[in-house]
């Protein structure tokens, strides 16, 4: 026996309403067995129901559908009057009224108009039947078959969009890892960038001419070896050009990586020191795209 | 009723006759198509002759006792549930239906239709409109807990809110 809890009350409510389903309604209807109380709420709250009822507008029934119920019935009623007398050797017609019977909707069938025809068929019936059901067995035996074959073409064709799916989907897992390990190499640069700038700049570099007030401060990060050049006010390179690092090792300039500034001058390279030697100077030039193997033009920045 | 029960034929078109318009409202309210309430008006009516031994004049009056299997009914082809699992649990329901009572407020057994009408508008038109809409949505669409919180766009302890309260008003307006 459940006792009885505050939130029953809750769900009575929501149970009068219909609103719950499966293993809350079963719970409350077992408790609804057991408590006086809930099953007084459910009174009172089915009582708001009838009222709410009310709210809906009256609808006459169209014509034909109290006939039908009472068709209905009327079968009912022949079914059980006639199943009661079935066992004392009725004939076909109350055996087959009593079948038809169970099923509402189709009493006309068995209606005792129609008995006579039932009763003419009875000779030679056997072997009809049993042709009836020869035919009826291969025809499903066709169609079992046929609908088999339809399975299996459907179900190659999912097989084969699942493994396209598949493929797509290796792909762009690929792609993602590729991506990610972009990620993890430039995070690797940020990180010695930030360690180069903790220390002082291994070098300034100052503006030329043109560009007097430009400025830059190279960094080297001691762990990795990186080295970070930050600009400050210098002007964006002009259309199809930009600006590449030199590092003066033995009087002879390496390149050591290009870069470009944005509309406030400021502009940053995380690239490698030379390997060839210390450096003596450092250097920027304005050269085409992508750098070249030695310096062409004008030098804007110098250490 | 104990004439139906008693197979009278002229008890149950005497019943139709005085209930049918209004469980045929309640249904068209729920179902919105003539065709299909008027299937399930004539099932209600079929069911109450089949169960009108099991009635219980004490435990409520034929109306009610018919709004609340129409009401069933038309929750049941709302959720589209057919099994025939469901159908037995159709009928175990009906059965608990005519053992449980339906208990109208005070003062309600002996209103008129429009009259009762009046008031359980007027009761309805007071409560918040989230309130009012979550009620409606249970009652008059059958909509489960589940169905009633993604119709209204609320999480299910607020539309369970919004109903218990709004429950909690109508009957202090009702008594």
């Amino acid at each position: 026996m459940s006792s009885h809890r505050p939130e029953h009350e809750e769900r009575v409510a929501l149970y009068a309403l219909g609103m719950l389903e499966d293993a809350e309604r079963d719970r409350i209807e077992a408790h609804l067995a057991d408590c006086d109380h809930c099953r007084r709420e459910l009174a009172l709250r089915r009582g708001e129901m009838v009222l709410l009822a009310d709210l809906a507008e009256l609808e006459e029934p169209s014509e034909g559908v109290l006939e039908g119920l009472m068709a209905r019935i009327g079968d009912e009623n022949s079914s059980a009057a006639e199943n009661s007398s079935a066992e004392h050797g009725g004939g076909d017609k109350d055996g087959a009224a009593a079948e038809g019977a169970a099923v509402p909707g189709e009493a006309d069938r068995f209606s005792p108009d129609r008995s006579s025809p039932v009763t003419l068929d009875r000779p030679g019936s056997t072997a009809t039947r049993a042709a009836w059901g020869l035919a009826l067995a291969a025809t499903l035996l066709v169609a079992l078959l046929g609908w088999s074959l339809a399975v299996q073409r459907s179900l190659r064709g999912e097989v084969e969009r699942m493994a396209q799916r598949n493929r797509s989907l290796q792909g762009q897992l690929d792609q993602r890892v590729a991506e990610l390990d972009g990620m993890r190499t430039r995070l690797a640069s940020t990180r010695s960038a930030l360690r180069a700038t903790s220390a002082a700049p291994l070098a300034v570099l100052a503006g030329l001419e043109d560009v007097a007030d430009a400025r830059a401060r190279l960094y080297r990060d001691g762990a990795s070896g990186a080295v970070l050049l930050v600009v400050d006010a210098l002007p964006e390179a002009p259309a199809d050009r930009v600006y590449q690092l030199w590092g003066i090792v033995d009087g002879r300039p390496v390149p050591a990586g290009v870069f470009n500034t944005s509309a406030d001058g400021a502009g940053y390279l995380l690239t490698e020191a030379p390997a060839t030697g210390p450096v003596q100077v450092w250097a920027v030039t304005e050269e085409p795209p992508g750098g070249v193997p030695q310096p062409t033009g004008q030098m804007v920045l110098k250490s | 009723m104990r004439r139906l029960a008693a197979g009278d034929r002229d008890a149950m078109q005497e019943l139709f006759d005085r209930h049918a318009s209004a469980v045929l409202g309640l249904l068209m309210r729920m179902l919105r198509r003539r065709g299909e309430a008027e299937e399930l008006l004539q099932d209600v009516f079929f069911d109450a002759w089949n169960q009108a031994d099991k009635y219980r004049p004490d435990a409520s009056a034929p109306k009610s006792w018919l709004m609340m299997m129409a009401r069933s009914r038309a929750i049941d082809r709302i959720r589209s549930v057919r099994s025939r699992r469901r159908r037995e649990r159709e009928v175990v329901e009906q059965a608990r239906i005519d053992g449980y009572p339906v208990e109208l407020p005070e003062g309600f057994e002996n209103l008129r239709r429009e009259e009762r009408r009046e008031r359980i508008a007027a009761a309805l038109g007071e409560l918040p409109e989230d309130q009012r809409r979550a009620i409606e949505a249970a009652f008059f669409e059958g909509l489960s807990h589940s169905q009633v919180a993604e119709k209204l766009g609320a999480p299910l302890g607020t539309v369970k809110s919004r109903i218990l309260l709004g429950m909690r008003k109508l009957r202090n307006h009702l008594t």
